[in-house]
């Protein structure tokens, strides 16, 4: 279809560039003020400060290249706005002419009509004659001269063409676009090495924006392959030391990374933590939200549904912000030891696990599996109780075992809500594919560290599954403390192809594991009861008597893993390095 | 019970159990804040002192057990061998019926002495 030289707007084009400079302020400001809020922090320092210096040199390079793009996208607009401006001023002046010769035109021929009858009468003269000769003459002038308009007009046709295309092509180019349109959509018909290949060269905006075909692709690959590429990029690489490629990656695609097993932890950590805080801050703003429905809603039906959904969206920010307090919440420890945010999932309930430990680098990692009603909302209480097994191998002189609070699946309720699921098997096999996934991802990037699992309850029953279906996970110690019962694909203590199993089981208030396992179906059997497990005595200065891992100090009662109990010592020492 | 209150009475029981043993204790740290029930919420405070020592652990042990009964604690202690390597580890939790708690792990190297102080008004995510 040809271009009409009329078409368009000059002045609104012009008021986008305007925009677009504008952002371009906002962009430099928003850079230049987080870059100064790391040099004025002269008072902050250690691993929160490298993470968070790390990150802002990854968006300030960043924002520089965007500003460079809306520069080449401000050039190119600009330009278009002028020829547009000049081609349409020249359509008006064609216009106007041919609207002229028209006039003229009619006029002519009327005339030329009149002074061929007077040049016809009996009375003509020469002169009558001549007039119809110049009138003839003029009309030709004329024709040639709407004919040459019309040329003009062809010309500006294609002139405006031109300029359209000219703004296209600028406008997908690759300085203003950071990958050329092939590429992109090149992506998804790539081989695998060429796709690692493509998208460890991206900038992380532009990364940002294939985040959809990216995502899923990486995810498919196993462990090893995601090692290798990762390592390709510039070595394993710790949170100090790193290449280019893998902050890009890390800032521009937090929810892939930090989950795709066969990236070191340290890079998790840091993806994790940017995924986290913005679904924190996203859950915040959606507790501000239910409240002002809550406000506006009319009618007790809308009021009890507005009442629901404000009370999910504080539970769910509750969980969130007790999940991101574990990078900071103070823990008893001799020694602090660095903190991991080792995978996080903003699902419906979020699932997420936290290492205190350098799971890069551990002589030992151990994972708390929590049970019923466990979730994100009690991430902070659980390492306090993971921190006294690693407090009790300080106090031995050990290295202590990096310990993983383990909150990746969602768990049953507790029974008193009235579900009476934890007595099934579906959340425990559906639990037992995430747990796998991730034991599988930590075997591939630490082949020989020892591997411990210290299962709670119905954790011990999702676990177990998980263990005996994946073999290749070679845990060295498996735990159970309070098992609500080992499912029958899981006959013995063998079968979980752990080095060596052991099982707690005290004289609960409640028997609360006993009823798990009692009226489970399929019916669930006790580790302690001829299972083969080594059973740990539950005794000790403080004797267990609480179905859970602590119990509130000074109440009387003592969990699994309080100060004090054997089962404490016991779980220390078959987690020790 | 206010949080001060709570940490004011749980650090001079520390000190005073501290002062059982004459070693080269450090500086108390930050108490960590958990969870208890004192009203809709609650905080409790609990301190962990190490220390390392080269003297007989079974003795040490004894030594804070024998304080503690001596102010009228219930005592409860234990000991658990974990082999040639690390040796024997004595512990021992005291109980109150009001004010603080104590508990010691003492191995053949060192000591985590813990005090829990009594639930104060408050709650725990203000400590996290």
């Amino acid at each position: 279809m040809a271009a009409d030289p009329l078409a368009g707007n000059p002045s609104a084009i012009t008021r986008i560039v305007s925009v677009l400079a504008d952002h371009q302020d906002d962009i430099r400001t928003g850079a230049h003020q987080v870059a100064s809020a790391v040099e004025e922090a002269s008072d902050w320092s250690g691993a929160s400060k490298d993470r968070f210096s790390t990150t802002i040199g990854t968006l300030t390079q960043a924002a520089a290249r965007i500003i460079a793009r809306l520069d080449a996208a401000i050039d190119v607009l600009g330009s278009y706005a002028d020829d547009v401006q000049q081609i349409q001023d020249e359509a008006e002046r064609i216009r106007s002419a041919q609207v002229a010769i028209s006039l003229d035109t009619v006029a002519n021929t009327m005339a030329i009509g009149s002074a061929r009858s007077a040049a016809a009468d009996r009375g003509a003269t020469e002169a009558d004659a001549r007039m119809v000769g110049r009138l003839q003459s003029e009309a030709d002038d004329l024709a040639a001269a709407a004919q040459r308009l019309d040329a003009q007009w062809e010309a500006l046709v294609e002139r405006r063409t031109a300029a359209d295309r000219a703004a296209a092509a600028g406008l997908s180019d690759t300085d203003v676009l950071g990958v050329s349109a092939s590429t992109a959509g090149a992506l998804a018909a790539m081989g695998d090495a060429a796709f690692r290949a493509a998208i460890a060269a991206m900038p992380p905006e532009v990364l940002a924006s294939q985040r959809g075909a990216v995502a899923g692709r990486l995810a498919a690959m196993s462990p090893q392959t995601v090692q290798a590429w990762w390592d390709g990029l510039g070595g394993r690489g710790t949170a100090g030391e790193h290449a280019a490629a893998q902050d890009a990656l890390i800032t521009a695609l937090p929810a892939v990374i930090g989950n795709l097993n066969g990236v070191p932890y340290w890079a998790r950590d840091q993806a994790n933590r940017l995924s986290a805080q913005r679904a924190y801050a996203q859950a915040e703003d959606a507790v501000v939200k239910a409240q002002l429905d809550l406000r506006n809603a009319v009618g007790r039906p809308a009021e009890a549904a507005a009442q629901r959904k404000l009370a999910q969206a504080q539970q769910r920010a509750g969980a969130l912000e007790n999940f991101t307090a574990g990078a900071r919440t103070p823990l008893n420890l001799r020694q602090q030891m660095p903190r991991q945010m080792v995978s996080f999932q903003p699902s419906d309930p979020p699932l997420g696990a936290f290492a205190v430990g350098d799971l890069d680098t551990a002589a030992s990692i151990s994972y708390l599996v929590p049970g019923m009603g466990s979730s994100l909302a009690d991430t902070t209480q659980y390492m306090r109780t993971a921190s006294n097994v690693q407090a009790y191998q300080q106090n031995l002189g050990a290295s202590p075992t990096a310990m993983v609070t383990w909150l990746g699946y969602e768990p049953p309720p507790r029974a008193e809500s009235g579900d009476l699921s934890v007595l099934g098997e579906d959340h425990a096999v559906r639990g037992a594919q995430n747990f796998a996934a991730d034991l599988l991802g930590l075997r591939a990037v630490r082949p020989d560290v020892p591997i411990n699992v210290v299962a709670h309850s119905y954790g011990s029953t999702m676990a177990s599954v998980a263990l005996v279906v994946q073999p290749e996970i070679r845990v060295r110690s498996f735990v159970t403390l309070g098992s609500a019962g080992i499912p029958a694909i899981v006959p013995d203590a063998a079968a979980t192809h752990a080095e060596h199993m052991y099982a707690a089981q005290a004289d609960e208030r409640g028997n609360v594991a006993w009823l798990g396992r009692t009226f489970s179906f399929p019916h669930r059997a006790d580790p302690t009861q001829d299972f083969g497990a080594t059973v740990i005595d539950t005794t000790g200065a403080a004797t267990v008597d609480l179905h859970n891992l602590s119990a509130e100090p000074g109440s009387g009662e003592h969990g699994y893993l309080d100060v004090g109990t054997k089962t404490l010592s016991a779980t220390a020492s078959v987690t020790l390095p | 019970m206010q949080p001060a209150d709570s940490k004011r009475e749980a650090s001079v029981f520390l000190h005073e159990t501290m002062q059982q043993a004459p070693l080269s204790w450090p500086e108390v740290p930050e108490p960590v804040a958990t969870r208890c029930s004192a009203g809709a919420h609650g905080v409790r405070f609990q301190y962990l002192v190490h220390v390392e020592h080269s003297v007989d652990a079974a003795e040490l042990a004894r030594t804070f057990e024998d304080y503690w009964k001596a102010r009228g604690l219930e005592v409860a202690p234990s000991e658990e061998d974990l082999g040639s390597r690390y040796g024997t580890v004595y512990s021992a939790t005291a109980r109150s019926a009001t004010g603080p708690w104590g508990a010691i792990e003492v191995s053949q190297t060192g000591i985590n002495l813990y005090v829990d102080s009594a639930c104060a008004t408050g709650d725990v995510a203000g400590y996290e």
